[in-house]
């Protein structure tokens, strides 16, 4: 109780200085790694961006805004979600060779750690998700890299994957939509001829 | 005892939609609980356990002291501290379709959120819904705490 007093205040202090009072916050946390992104607020009084990870934007009935949280308030409040965070999902990226139907050598050798992976997690959900280069048109390369995944879904599953405690094998294609590395329309890139095994 | 449960549920009408048809296929999983925390479908609240599947239109609820953690098939995670509901609005992952959308209606309580491939893909994807606003998470780590 008695820690709940210079909160209260605060927000007490907050609320006549800015003459409404705050039905909660958004706070913008620092990345683990690349950039921070940003976050957005759309209200009727207009759009609110924060940029700066560590500030925090106060969600009014009025207009937002931004303040620094300090003095505990994010562990006071936090603690407990950010306690019950899944761990972060595992990606596995795997190469056929030139006919389509085999996984190269390297891949072929990942496949047994890839396993063992699946069964450390479980339970846990897998995704096998088939992609391809943006070489030809789209909707070629949306069946094409289901082909792909659906070969890797079936090694999987002659390894016996559906015995590990899974909770589902799901076999998709992103075909030419969601590339490992950035390239021009109709360019041949070996590196996004891939299928991406997914531990979720 | 189970044909207890289940007659009784039957009888409080909890059971009845349940059976009427198919759930719709799973976006996400349980993956951390602390009880008190719920999943609530069509109206059918069941203890959350860890493994259990997600579906667009549950609602997400924890009481006192209570904790809940979703992965989604993107590999977005979320988790929801004590006292605390939100409701999946909608979620589509299917990038070879241009379909990518996950919108979340905070009602109340704590929610820390870590954007997967949905948000990377397209900048507007990823919303969050609360009484004062409607978020847009940019590819970006948010804690969220919506109430007095």
């Amino acid at each position: 109780m008695t820690r709940g007093v210079p909160r209260a205040g605060l927000l007490l202090a907050l609320a006549l200085l800015t003459g409404c009072a705050s039905s909660g916050y958004l706070v913008l946390q620092p990345a683990e790694q690349g950039p921070d992104g940003s976050l957005t607020l759309e209200t009727a009084s207009g759009p609110y961006v924060l940029q700066t990870p560590g500030q925090a934007l106060a969600l009014s009935a009025s207009r937002p805004w931004v303040f620094q949280p300090g003095g505990g308030q994010l562990e006071r409040d936090f603690t407990a979600a950010r306690a019950a965070l899944p761990p972060p999902v595992e990606r596995y990226q795997l190469y056929l060779d030139e006919s389509g139907s085999h996984l190269s050598e390297r891949s072929l050798a990942n496949l047994d750690y890839l396993l063992r992976r699946i069964q450390r997690r479980a339970p846990v959900a897998v995704s096998v998700i088939g992609h391809t280069d943006r070489l030809g048109p789209a909707e070629v390369n949306a069946r094409m890299g289901l082909l792909r995944a659906q070969r890797v879904a079936d090694l999987l599953r002659a390894r016996g994957v559906e015995r590990l405690g899974i909770l589902e094998l799901q076999v998709r294609s992103h075909g030419e939509r969601d590339l490992l590395v950035t390239t021009p329309d109709a360019t041949a890139e070996p590196r996004n001829r891939r299928v991406e095994v997914l531990l979720r | 005892m189970r044909t207890t449960t289940i007659a009784t549920l039957m009888l409080t009408g909890l059971l009845g939609p349940a059976l009427a048809a198919p759930l719709p296929p799973p976006v996400g999983y349980v993956m951390t609980e602390r009880e008190p925390a719920y999943l609530v479908a069509r109206g059918n609240p069941t203890e959350a356990r860890v493994g259990q599947a997600l579906v667009v239109g549950s609602a997400l609820q924890t009481g006192r002291g209570g904790a809940l953690g979703i992965t989604f098939e993107d590999g977005t995670r979320l988790a929801l501290g004590p006292d605390s509901e939100a409701e999946l609005l909608e979620y589509r992952f299917d990038p070879a379709n241009d379909r990518l959308a996950l919108y979340l209606r905070m009602r109340r309580g704590t929610l820390s959120l870590e954007p997967g491939r949905l948000a990377r893909l397209h900048p507007d994807a990823l919303r969050i819904e609360t009484g004062r606003g409607v978020i847009s998470v940019q590819d970006a780590r948010m804690l969220l705490k919506v109430g007095p």
